[in-house]
């Protein structure tokens, strides 16, 4: 009875209670609700959000930490900011309402997406960085690489040259393989993908990097996650907040440094002191850089929409990035949207998540950087810059390696590069612990390149009067998976499983033809039937297919947040690889345990949190690999005449491996992460090692008794070190005044260990002088032009040199270089094995970032400084362009001729150091006070800034920032290439609705 | 696009059931195809184990071809001997030395066209051993199969050629038979045994192969018949005394008809065995063109005289032409609408040789001497000035000197067509490797050697050209004969070591080490496969 008693009141009161709120809600007052909401230090808490419970209704804190908001009287409003724990707190018919936020004790608990996994910083064991937006570089950023570059220890972005449409490099933990998959994978919002993939997003919709270093979480993607794994989240639609926000950028590229040859009265007075018979004086003046250079524009905008509620949201962004170059015809045009989705059903149980984004960018390029800046350069500065009567440019006809630059700038070379992905998540929650889903995604891509030369220029000419090409390639990339995911709390145990299967498969298609003998300029590459001339070979195509199958399992257990360990294991099957080899197994493990939260330091002060990690792990890479490369297969081999018909024959077009297998690379890490002073100061160091075994690489292999010198096998060993140390300090930090100072240095070590191994039973080695690149231009066709080589016992990318102590006169007044009989026999020989040795690496051996921001109440100014040290760079531009041997058919420096060089042998004389630091940007920024129109607008940012300030060298080339970390002909070659450098002056403006 | 989107997650779906699956992971190649499928008509079969192996002869760069197109065979057999050079023209023709190393005999073992050379021609021979073992399967199922053992014989005379070429430039090679074969199987034999096994191999192949004339367009033009085969009889009966030596580091001794040759499994007298081989080729109906330049011209496939050539064509076939692209100055290309890469030059000791033949017009109708025109009949200009050769200017290294640029007369054999294709590159004269005017001088000096008189071959040739007839000719007479009628067809340095004169001084060069009669076995090639060992003297 008196439970019924009990019950009774209980259901009174509740249909009261309900009775009360649903009369306030329909007789409730709107009242002006404002405040303030600040941190225990008692400082505004910027951007937090402020929300009527159960509604859209909502507000952020402006820079002051106030908000002012309509709301029902008898609303409860939601109080939150990330890392802060949120509040509810009832009107109750106040109109004032101050709050205090506190800082999550868990503040480092962010969600982070740490592969298939998300989890939360405190969980993770292994080496894990993130980058998030208010991290990311400023300025001009036309790439995503570029939000990134310096910011991350180990992560090294760079940009050869100095043009500026051209996409930057990536290399995490240097190279770890010789042929292939040596940049990361990219995995965007679940879609894997790569760095062409990673240009279809606008910069601005990125809202975290996530960086996988370490092989104890690139291992959960096996095979594609050798080279280290970028996760990147892009920005959604956040419940509770309507928002219409629009960035953009406005810039101006001038040129500040160009390679000054000598001009055309000293060119004059050079040949008439030199008594040169044959040199051709056109009669003018022209400084042919001049005349191909023009001031640049860049622009960059985005505009971006989107809301949100508990249950769904959606978000849609929009944005152009476009380009004018400082070299005239060269632009490029970046067009960016996206669209995600997300919507939960019955009960929250079904989380449905949908995404497309797609670009289409537009290249207008510079054909061949070499041949056109090595013409620049070296043309007679006597010809005129206009075009002969007959529609030729003039040229000496003696300087045969050259061609008229502004005759080559009419060369048409452009592409067209469209991605599209649609992607989309289906999430199932059994409970609140066991969760299903099911991802999908597809990405297509389709490139076109065009090219034409005029039938007009001499390299048309050359071609039979015009040559235009079209090449197109398309790719069309399926995959999905489904995930199983349990998580579990017990008392002091934290679970963490996740079970998963996936597919993908990758098909791809091409096309080409090209066609010559064009009587009119006037289609360039848009009618190939105006051309004259097609012949067998002229006209191509191509079509393959790989399929990658994976099954994953992950373990992540926490013992009294103090103990943590996690286990990936994963097999890859890829069809791509030999029958008996397809599967590949890779597993990796990975503990930390947290120090902060030991008895003994819970209550020092001083100390916010203290991680010690180690980890180990195997991934595996088979990028080198092409589809069918395993097999026996036969292709066209050429055509001949059968019975008086043309008739095509099939043979093998290479030494087929049927024993092809992944290259394998085991790696261990082992790192601290710290934060002390309540998070103002943290960092992380990391030491970490890996081995590359079953090297994949096109090895030199002798003829007879295979067929061609070239076989794809797995052989070698490479090895990788390194240290990596970050830093961040917010030095100061109060109402007006921020002062932070991050940096990250990183320590790399490389060494090719072997280059052999046995292949079907026998033992097999490759040349032990492997030549990567050379020098190139007039005079340096053959011969021992070699500069950089892949060496056993060394780094990848060494130089390796005759020696020369400098230059003597060789008794006729002129220099010669002078060198050393290395091995002391009497004869000086520089082919490789004789007067050679090796005198340097091409990679920096420690690479710096280092980030500077100071805010003075609403004015902030950031700098960023990147550098790189302990490597080399071959001046292959100084020693053609010092040597007077090619004089007066080429131009040279102003110092040549009484320098009097005529050589132009490939000795260490040109090697030089290549340390560097640059100041990649400055940029200052003011943010307005909206308080008063915070209706209207939230928040208004204008900032100026110059990228590319300054860099401090000793190199006496134009700029030190060439090729030194991708594996390649050009890898620490500085030869003729080099764009002029610009610098860019701009402004921003960012509007958030 | 949402059915692509619901097809992935449907097979996310599948994949728990079904992607362990193998055929997910089997290949299904597309653009390429398995082997079965290139032999499954007797079509197939000869196009795919014959035909294939023309598609070699020429080359589109690389050192590749025959006719070592661009740093390969034709330069390491032209550009060592006493009739031409690429002389270094101040910062052009540098080139790390490399032209300056091939002239004064002073290569390295690691000189790039050495290794260009050796794989091209192994990699033949390893095409000619698939054919043959393919073809030696399929005559194990079909014994009665008369066209497959043709088939055969065909590959074997070329698989022969290729071992000739080795033979010649590189001596000690081994001699691989098999397609499916180990590293450790690779051995090397001596010069005689290489020899010996190109001649057996030759001669065994000879009765199936085609009577056809190989000169006449049709079936066999530019195919190993045997009328080819007789002709690498006759150069292998001539150079017997040089192949069968395997020390030729005593520059060979002076060659004194002692050698016997294996003919038709006798022992023959080597000059025996060259005139009757000689008659053989002519036997076909081989004859001398009446015009000298009808060889080289455009057309020049009607030649009756041609017996072994490239076959050209800028829409038929995708072989490279560089020679004459190689030596014409840079607006004497640009005349053409082609490449001129002002290189190539002919040696004081080839026009020494060319004056002193009386009333000789091959000269004129050989080298491009002063100045040019271009094809509308205008002179060419160089700058201001019209362009003129400077024939008697020329040395090894020009840097420098007033004619560094102009030095040299330039090869013209070669007529310029004037529908070539990329830049002067593709074009449709055929490139010359073996001629009858070549038989005849071989049967000339074979008669001369033994005490005969080679008169009237020596003359048949000169007349053609109107040049004054020889009586009495000497075997110095003979190898100026062949220094002019044959200059730059890639001969000569074979003649010379045959004449004991390879190491001889030259303009420019001292006399120079019998090693180097004999190239070196690439080195890269000596430190992949350690079986091997180097050449004397390397």
């Amino acid at each position: 009875m008196k439970e019924k008693i009990h019950s009774c009141k209980v259901r009174i009161l509740l249909s009261i209670a309900m009775g009360l709120l649903f009369s306030l809600s329909v007789f409730a007052q709107e009242i002006t609700l404002k405040g303030n909401v600040k941190d225990l230090t008692g400082e505004p808490i910027i951007g937090g959000s402020v929300l009527v419970k159960g509604t859209t209704n909502g507000t952020i804190t402006d820079f002051d930490g106030n908000y002012t908001l309509n709301v029902p009287s008898s609303a409860i409003i939601v109080f939150s900011y990330v890392g802060y724990i949120p509040q509810e707190i009832s009107v109750q018919g106040k109109t004032m309402l101050n709050v205090i936020l506190k800082e999550d004790v868990e503040a480092l608990d962010e969600v982070v997406v740490v592969g298939y996994a998300t989890g939360s910083k405190r969980t993770i064991s292994g080496a894990v960085d993130r980058i998030k937006k208010e991290d990311m570089n400023v300025g001009i950023v036309n790439n995503p690489l570029e939000s990134l570059k310096g910011k991350v220890a180990g992560v090294v972005i760079s940009k050869a040259g100095g043009d500026p449409s051209a996409t930057p490099s990536i290399r995490v933990r240097g190279t770890t393989s010789l042929s292939g998959g040596n940049d990361p994978l990219v995995v965007i919002d679940g879609v894997f993908g790569d760095m062409g993939l990673l240009n279809a997003l606008a910069p601005s919709d990125i809202e975290t990097f996530t960086i996988l270093k370490d092989a104890s979480e690139t291992a959960q993607y096996g095979s594609r996650g050798a080279s280290g794994v970028i996760v990147v989240t892009t920005t959604k639609g956040k419940s509770g907040v309507v928002s219409l926000s629009y960035d953009g950028t406005f810039g101006v590229e001038s040129i500040y440094k160009n390679i000054e040859m000598m001009n055309a009265d000293q060119f004059r007075a050079t040949v008439l002191e030199g008594g040169y018979t044959n040199a051709l004086d056109g009669g003018a003046s022209t400084n042919f850089f001049d005349e191909m250079e023009r001031t640049g524009y860049t622009q960059n905008h985005r505009l971006s929409f989107g809301a949100g509620s508990e249950t769904s949201n959606y978000r849609a962004s929009i944005g152009i990035i476009s380009q004018d170059g400082i070299i005239e015809t060269s632009n490029m045009r970046n067009y960016t949207a996206k669209l995600d989705a997300s919507q939960k059903m019955f009960n929250n149980k079904l989380a449905i998540e949908f995404g497309v984004f797609g670009s289409k960018k537009l290249n207008n390029y510079v054909n061949d950087h070499q041949k056109t800046f090595y013409s620049a350069a070296s043309s007679n500065p006597t010809l005129s810059a206009l075009q002969n009567e007959d529609g030729t440019w003039p040229e000496d006809p003696n300087a045969n390696e050259i061609d008229n630059p502004l005759g080559r700038l009419t060369i048409q070379d452009h592409e067209d590069n469209a991605y599209l992905n649609v992607h989309g998540k289906l999430s199932y929650n059994f409970t609140s612990d066991l969760m299903l889903s099911a991802f999908g995604s597809y990405t297509y891509n389709a490139k076109v390149n065009s090219t034409y030369i005029p039938n007009n220029i001499k390299a048309g000419i050359r071609e039979g009067s015009g040559k235009a090409n079209r090449a197109q390639k398309g790719s069309d990339i399926l995959m999905g998976n489904l995930t199983l995911t349990y998580k579990k709390q017990m008392d002091k145990h934290h679970f963490d499983a996740l079970g998963l299967a996936e597919v993908q498969s990758y098909q791809y298609n091409g096309f080409e033809s090209t066609a010559r003998g064009f009587g009119t300029n006037y289609f360039g590459y848009d009618n190939l039937k105006a051309g004259a001339n097609v012949k067998y070979g002229d006209v191509s195509s191509y079509a393959n297919e790989y399929n990658i199958s994976s099954f994953l399992g992950r373990l992540n257990y926490m013992y009294d947040d103090r103990y943590i360990a996690t286990v990936n294991i994963r097999t890859d099957g890829s069809s791509k690889l030999g029958a008996n080899n397809k599967w590949g197994f890779f597993p990796s493990a990975s503990a930390a345990w947290v120090l902060s939260n030991e008895a003994f330091l819970k209550d020092v002060e001083q100390i916010t949190n203290i991680k010690l990690r180690v980890g180990y792990g195997l991934t595996g890479n088979q990028d080198a690999i092409s589809p069918y490369n395993s097999l026996s297969l036969m292709q066209p081999t050429g055509i001949t005449t059968v019975n008086g018909q043309q008739t095509v024959t099939y043979g093998y077009a290479r030494n087929a491996n049927p024993d092809l297998q992944w290259e394998k690379k085991k790696m261990f890490d082992a790192g601290v992460d710290f934060s002390l002073f309540e998070s103002r100061v943290s960092g992380s160091v990391d030491y970490y090692m890996s081995r590359t075994s079953g090297l994949l690489y096109e090895y030199a292999v002798p003829v007879p008794p295979f067929l061609y010198n070239k076989l794809l096998a797995n052989l070698g060993e490479m090895g990788n070190n390194g240290i990596e140390v970050s830093l961040s300090g917010a030095i100061i930090k109060t109402k007006d005044i921020d002062f932070k100072v991050s940096a990250n240095v990183s320590f790399q070590k490389n060494k090719l260990r072997s280059l052999s191994g046995t292949y079907m039973g026998q033992d097999l080695s490759t040349s032990e002088y492997m030549r990567l690149g050379s020098i190139n231009g007039a005079g340096f066709i053959g011969g021992n032009t070699g500069v950089i080589y892949q060496l056993v016992g060394q780094p990848v990318g060494v130089f390796y040199l005759p020696k020369s102590n400098g230059i003597i006169n060789d008794g006729l007044g002129s220099y010669t270089y002078q060198v050393d009989d290395l091995d002391g026999n009497g004869i000086v020989d520089i082919n490789d094995g004789n007067d050679r040795y090796i005198a340097g690496q091409a990679t920096p051996k420690a690479f710096l970032g280092t980030n500077v921001s100071f805010r003075y109440k609403r004015f902030d100014i950031q700098t960023q400084l990147n550098g790189a040290f302990g490597h080399k760079i071959y001046n292959g531009t100084s020693l053609t362009y010092m040597n007077m041997n090619t004089f007066p058919s080429y131009n040279v420096l102003p110092e040549a001729p009484a320098t009097n060089i005529k050589d132009n042998t490939v000795t260490d004389y040109w090697l030089e150091k290549g340390d560097y630091v640059n100041i990649d940007y400055v940029t200052l920024g003011y943010t307005f006070n909206t308080e008063k129109i915070s209706k209207v607008i939230k928040n208004i940012r204008l900032t100026a800034s110059v990228n590319n300030v300054h860099t401090f060298t000793n190199y006496s080339g134009l700029s030190p920032m060439i090729n030194s970390t991708v594996v390649g002909s050009d890898m620490g070659v500085d030869d003729k290439r080099f764009y002029p450098l610009s610098r860019t002056y701009s402004i921003g403006l960012n509007l958030n609705f | 696009m949402k059915k692509k989107l619901l097809y992935s997650c449907l097979i996310a779906a599948a994949t728990l059931g079904f992607s362990s699956c193998d055929s997910f992971l089997e290949e299904d190649p597309k653009d390429q195809m398995p082997e079965s499928e290139a032999y499954k008509s007797p079509s197939l079969i000869y196009l795919n184990t014959v035909a294939n192996l023309y598609t070699q002869i020429g080359a589109t760069g690389g050192g590749e071809g025959l006719g070592g197109t661009d740093r390969g065979l034709y330069d390491i057999q032209t550009f060592t001997n006493d009739e031409a050079m690429i002389p270094t023209r101040g910062g052009d023709w540098e080139d790390g030395g490399l032209w300056r190393r091939l002239y004064l005999h002073t290569w390295d073992k690691s000189e790039a066209p050495f290794k260009s050379t050796w794989d091209y021609l192994y990699k033949v021979i390893g095409l000619c051993n698939q054919s043959i073992d393919k073809l030696d399967g399929l005559m194990a199922n079909d014994p009665e199969n008369q066209y497959l053992p043709v088939y055969k014989a065909e590959v074997q005379g070329i698989r022969a050629m290729y071992y000739y070429y080795l033979l010649d430039c590189f001596g000690r090679v081994p001699i691989v038979e098999k397609s499916d074969i180990q590293i450790s199987d690779v051995k090397q034999a001596t010069r005689s045994e290489v020899y010996a096994f190109v001649c057996k191999e030759l001669q065994e192949s000879l009765p199936l192969l085609s009577t056809s004339n190989s000169s006449k367009e049709g079936e066999y033009y530019g195919r190993m018949t045997r009328p080819v085969a007789f002709f690498l009889l006759t150069k292998l009966a001539l150079n017997a005394q040089v192949y069968s030596d395997d020390d030729w580091t005593d520059n060979g001794g002076v060659p004194n008809g002692s050698t016997n040759f294996q003919k038709d499994g006798q022992a023959t007298l080597c000059w025996d065995a060259a005139i009757a081989y000689a008659d053989s080729v002519k036997a076909f109906g081989y004859t001398l063109a009446s015009e000298f330049s009808a060889n080289f011209s455009v057309g020049n496939e009607k030649s009756p005289e041609n017996i072994f050539v490239i076959p050209m064509d800028p829409t038929k076939y995708s072989a490279q032409f560089y020679y004459i692209i190689r030596t014409i100055h840079y607006e004497h290309g640009k005349a053409y609408s082609m490449d001129g890469w002002n290189g190539a030059s002919a040696t004081k000791e080839l026009l020494t040789a060319f004056r002193r033949s009386k009333n000789d017009t091959r000269l004129e109708k050989s080298f491009y001497t002063g100045k040019v025109t271009g094809p509308d009949g205008t002179p060419v200009m160089n700058g201001k000035v019209e362009l003129q050769y400077m024939p008697d200017a020329i040395a090894i290294d020009l840097s420098g000197a007033a004619e560094e640029k102009t030095a040299g007369a330039r090869w013209k054999k070669y007529a310029i067509d004037p529908s070539a294709q990329s830049a002067g590159k593709l074009q449709s004269v055929d490139f010359v490797l073996f001629r009858y005017a070549d038989v005849l001088l071989m049967k000339a000096e074979a008669k001369i050697r033994k005490g005969q008189s080679g008169d009237n071959e020596i003359n048949e040739v000169r007349s053609r050209s109107g040049a004054q007839e020889l009586s009495n000719a000497t075997l110095s007479n003979l190898l100026d004969e062949r220094m002019i009628e044959l200059s730059w067809e890639a001969v000569r340095r074979s003649d010379l070591v045959r004449f004991g004169k390879f190491t001889a001084a030259v303009d420019g060069r001292q006399e120079s080490d019998p090693h180097v009669n004999v190239f070196p076995i690439p080195h890269d090639v000596i430190l992949l496969n350690k079986n091997l060992t180097q050449n004397p003297g390397y």
